[in-house]
């Protein structure tokens, strides 16, 4: 009986590993697509105050402000694919630039998010305040603040910021045009453009990347709508109605062919008011509006114990400021389920009953 | 007299029956299971000052503790099963028999699954029971929870077995714990692959996030107490997967196993 | 019955990477039905050539069957049974279910398996204890225990080492008496063992295991040889018949030949005559097995085979 050699465990051992990799390129992905991972927003609940986090995590700060900055790009991810809700974000990266105050990224994206995604616009500015205060020295960070308030339409403030930010020798002379435009109060889509240009052009940030690229299709969208709309009053003075959708425009001449919007959608025309949308925007839209009239309408069932008749309902008790209605759009409660649903009087969107918790984007 | 291929099953049966008996006579298995009642008790007193969360917080609790018992028996018993047989030589007398070294190492798997199904299985019970009376709220996603715990632990068990085989109790222990956390980890490892500029860096992780189990997949703690529905190709694929795992791991197990002169 | 045929094994010291040669050509063999003892001094290699024939080891070299199946098949085990030196046993089980685990390990069926086991359990002695934990036996409980699993699985072969070690008088003589019983019912025994009054009480052969190898077999009843004391002729001359080499010792002017019965007797003596020598006696000796053991084992460094 001799001794097996150690070619055979070598073997083995490759033999093993092979069996493993066909196992997670194929099989996590069939599991992965069926699960719904909550798990992001169980652990950000658990981390505490970063005030009282950074002294307990001692030399391990960085490494713990990294996976936590890990995290969030995950969860940001995660949710720009399915709800569109960002309500953790704020916390998150409190925590992270608590943890690690020079972690200048983690406030530029941090308030990008804050104030674009996640609707809590003074959240995101005082952010970057505080990135502020622990980084004097950082031009991006002014330019940002003067950007958001760009976009907050308080230009004042844009101003000042854009102006601080060109003082900066390493800063770009186009810096100094923005301050500018903030002082002539020109919320044209022409600046808004160039600014969010000059933010694609400050980071290597993916996800900013996105997000920018994102804002300047928004931005192409506009000024397609505004294009368009102009046409179709003028359609509306020959003909008396407004178009029924942009390709009766193009078959009659108007424009030449049928455009898209930047998303590969088409444009929707509303009949009675004229008004242009992109589909994909007002998709998105509609949706989130969805999910917010759906807090509210489960609020107003946990206090009242019973479902609100109507949504101004809601806005009578104070729950709600005002009922949306983009694009002609009419949400309703469903009797009995309590689920919002939404009603177009737009020819080709009539009939479609849009429900609450589709993922954004994929119905209309 | 039998022939040696056809009664291995029934071998690695008795081996297996063998270790479930041992083991659950082992004080350490009765400490757990009271640890685990404990742990359960605990969150129902514990809950009411959760401000209206008292739910989640049961509910979230009761799987953490189910988890944690059972990796606790995973890894403990597990790693040192082989080796204290070893140790105390009651192996010999026992693989003079026409047993396999394959067969004693798969019958020893079995039986710790079997264990941890006991255990598992008794604490889903008292906690599907306090919830279903206490917060009337039980779901099949509860269920599926529990069970991918129990799958995931399966896969522990024979990462354990395997260094129980190689090392001491103790390195074993560590080793299967230090598994236990880098399997979790190992999605961050695949994320965090493509963000590293550097290109072999980033290849270097994209393969060992290839090769390391992601545990992760097996967490629908969230998803239970969301009350979100579990459909059962999730179960099913999520099984498949632990299998993909158990296989090779056992299978490296009993080769160095037979390699090993028992001194 | 079992056959170990050149079997080599060497361990390898892991802290000074020494290579420590424990048995460097062990042959031997073990006929059906007879008892053959294993002797050598501590650490000569006995456990470990026992181990090789369960397959707890695996030697370097060398092959060992039992029934001609190779000895790493488990197949080989299918009628053995195994006592180790300080049996321990699983703590937690009983007496009972411990005997009952080995036999169904070893495929005997559950009736069987209770009936034989009760019965050896009150044969051995331990049928009050049967339902205790084993973790509460004594030590002479333990060797009972050791052979009641055995005996459970009705083998046709024991592998004993040291079986009789550790015991006081009085157990020693009831496995002893348990040893003649399963000897006179057949049953083959392969035993390693110290005590040599017991050893030539119980065994048809033993081997002693010196330098790795046999040295020496030696049948029942001791070593009887014939001593041939011879003068006036010179060994070198003698060996050139090779049956003798290794047997000659030169005392002065005389030679002393040592014969095993096996030897030709007519033949050596008419060797010494043809060489020109001239036989002084020829006498019938017996050695105890201890001398045997003395000699044999503790002075085998650098002699020349003396017996």
């Amino acid at each position: 009986m001799k001794r097996r050699g150690s070619t055979e465990l070598a073997f083995s051992i490759l033999l093993a590993v092979a069996f493993v990799v066909p196992t997670n390129l194929y099989l996590a992905k069939e599991v992965e697509k069926r699960r719904i991972s909550t798990s992001l927003e169980e652990e950000l609940a658990f981390y505490p105050s970063g005030r009282y986090l950074r002294p307990v995590a001692g030399g391990f700060r960085h490494l713990l402000a990294d996976m936590l900055w890990l995290r969030a790009i995950q969860y940001y991810g995660e949710h720009r694919k399915t709800d569109l809700v960002f309500d953790k974000a704020g916390h998150v990266f409190e925590v992270l630039t608590d943890l690690d105050p020079h972690f200048v990224e983690a406030f530029r994206f941090g308030a990008l998010v804050l104030v674009e995604d996640a609707d809590e616009p003074e959240w995101g500015i005082e952010l970057l305040r505080k990135g502020i205060r622990e980084n004097p020295d950082r031009w991006e960070l002014y330019f940002d603040l003067g950007f958001h308030y760009f976009r907050l339409r308080q230009y004042e403030y844009a101003a000042s910021y854009f102006h601080r930010a060109a003082r900066f020798p390493e800063v770009d002379s186009r810096v100094a045009r923005f301050a500018a435009a903030a002082e002539e109060r020109r919320g044209d889509l022409e600046t808004a453009r160039a600014l969010w240009e000059e933010v694609l052009q400050t980071t290597n940030n993916s996800n900013f990347q996105e997000a920018a690229r994102f804002a300047l299709k928004t931005i192409d969208a506009a000024e397609d709508t505004a294009r368009i709309g102009a046409v179709a009053r003028e359609f509306r003075k020959r003909h008396g109605r407004y178009p029924i959708d942009p390709s009766e425009l193009a078959a009659r001449g108007y424009i030449a062919g049928v455009p898209t919007d930047p998303f590969g959608w088409e444009y929707l025309i509303h009949p009675k008011s004229g008004e242009v949308q992109s589909s994909y925007l007002l998709s998105r839209q509609v949706n989130r509006e969805m999910r917010v009239l759906q807090k509210v309408v489960d609020n107003f069932r946990r206090l009242a114990g019973r479902l609100p008749m109507t949504l101004e309902e809601t806005v009578r008790e104070g729950l709600l400021e005002s009922v949306p209605s983009s694009f002609g759009a009419r949400y309703e409660i469903e009797r009995g389920s309590g689920r919002v649903v939404v009603r177009f009087d737009h020819p080709r969107l009539a009939g479609k009953a849009i429900f609450s918790d589709r993922r954004g984007g994929e119905d209309l | 007299m039998m022939e040696s291929r056809r009664g291995a099953p029934a071998r690695i049966g008795q081996v297996a029956v063998h270790t479930l008996k041992e083991t659950v006579r082992d004080r350490v298995f009765l400490v757990s299971l009271l640890f685990a009642v404990l742990l359960i008790a605990s969150s129902v007193v514990v809950s009411p000052l959760a401000a209206g969360e008292q739910d989640r917080v049961i509910k979230n609790m009761g799987l953490a503790s189910i988890s944690a018992i059972g990796l606790f028996l995973a890894i403990f018993v597990g790693a040192s099963l082989v080796h204290r047989e070893v140790e105390r030589r009651t192996i010999y007398t026992l693989l003079s028999r026409p047993v396999s070294r394959g067969e004693y190492v798969i019958g020893k798997y079995v039986g710790i699954v079997l264990t941890l199904a006991l255990n598992v299985g008794s604490m889903a019970l008292l906690f599907s029971a306090l919830v279903y009376f206490y917060l009337d709220s039980l779901s099949v996603a509860h269920i599926a929870a529990i069970y991918l715990i129990g799958v995931e632990l399966a896969v522990v068990a024979s990462a354990s077995i395997l260094f129980s085989v190689l090392s001491s109790p103790v390195l074993g222990a560590l080793f299967t714990l230090a598994l236990y956390f880098i399997g979790h980890l190992a999605g961050d490892i695949g994320t965090f692959a493509e963000m590293i500029p550097s290109r072999p860096a980033a290849l270097l992780c994209k393969g060992v996030s290839t090769i390391l189990p992601h545990l992760t997949l097996f967490d629908v703690k969230g998803m239970a107490v969301y009350g979100k529905s579990v459909e059962p190709g999730l179960l099913l694929s999520a099984t498949l997967y632990a299998i993909g795992y158990i296989a090779p791991l056992l299978f490296l197990a009993v080769i160095l196993f037979r390699r090993k002169d028992l001194q | 019955m079992i056959r170990y045929d050149a079997v080599q094994k060497a361990f390898r010291s892991d802290f000074l990477r020494r290579r420590r040669d424990v048995l460097t050509d062990l042959s031997l063999e073990v006929r059906r039905g007879e008892t053959y003892a294993l002797l050598g001094a501590n650490g000569a290699g006995k456990t470990t050539a026992m181990k090789i024939l369960l397959d707890l080891i695996r030697a370097d070299d060398g092959v060992v069957t039992i029934c001609g199946i190779p000895a790493s098949r488990p197949r080989s085990r299918a009628r053995l049974a195994f006592l180790p030196e300080h049996p321990y046993f699983f703590p937690h089980l009983t007496g009972r279910e411990l005997v009952r685990y080995y036999g169904r390990l070893s495929g005997v069926g559950p009736g069987q398996v209770e009936e034989r086991g009760g019965k050896l359990m009150r044969r051995l002695g331990l049928a009050k204890a049967e339902s205790r934990r084993v973790r509460t036996y004594s030590k002479g409980m333990l060797q009972r225990l050791g052979f009641a699993q055995a005996l459970v699985a009705d083998p046709d072969l024991l592998v004993l080492d040291e079986p009789l070690s550790g015991l006081d008088p009085v157990g020693r003589k009831e496995i002893r008496e348990l040893l003649l019983e399963l000897k006179e019912k057949g049953m083959t025994i392969f035993l390693s063992s110290h005590i040599l009054e017991d050893v030539e009480r119980l065994c048809d052969r033993a081997g002693f295991l010196v330098g790795g190898r046999i040295r020496r077999e030696v049948e029942e009843g001791g070593v009887r040889w014939l001593e041939v004391n011879a003068e006036g002729i010179d060994p070198e001359t003698l060996r050139q018949g090779d049956q003798l080499a290794g047997k000659i010792v030169r005392e002065g002017e005389k030679i002393r030949i040592a014969l095993s019965p096996t030897d030709d007797l007519p033949k050596v003596t008419e060797s010494v005559r043809a060489g020109g020598g001239r036989i002084l006696s020829i006498r019938e000796r017996r050695e105890s097995l201890e001398d045997l053991f003395v000699v044999n084992v503790t002075a085998h460094e650098g002699e020349e085979g003396v017996s």
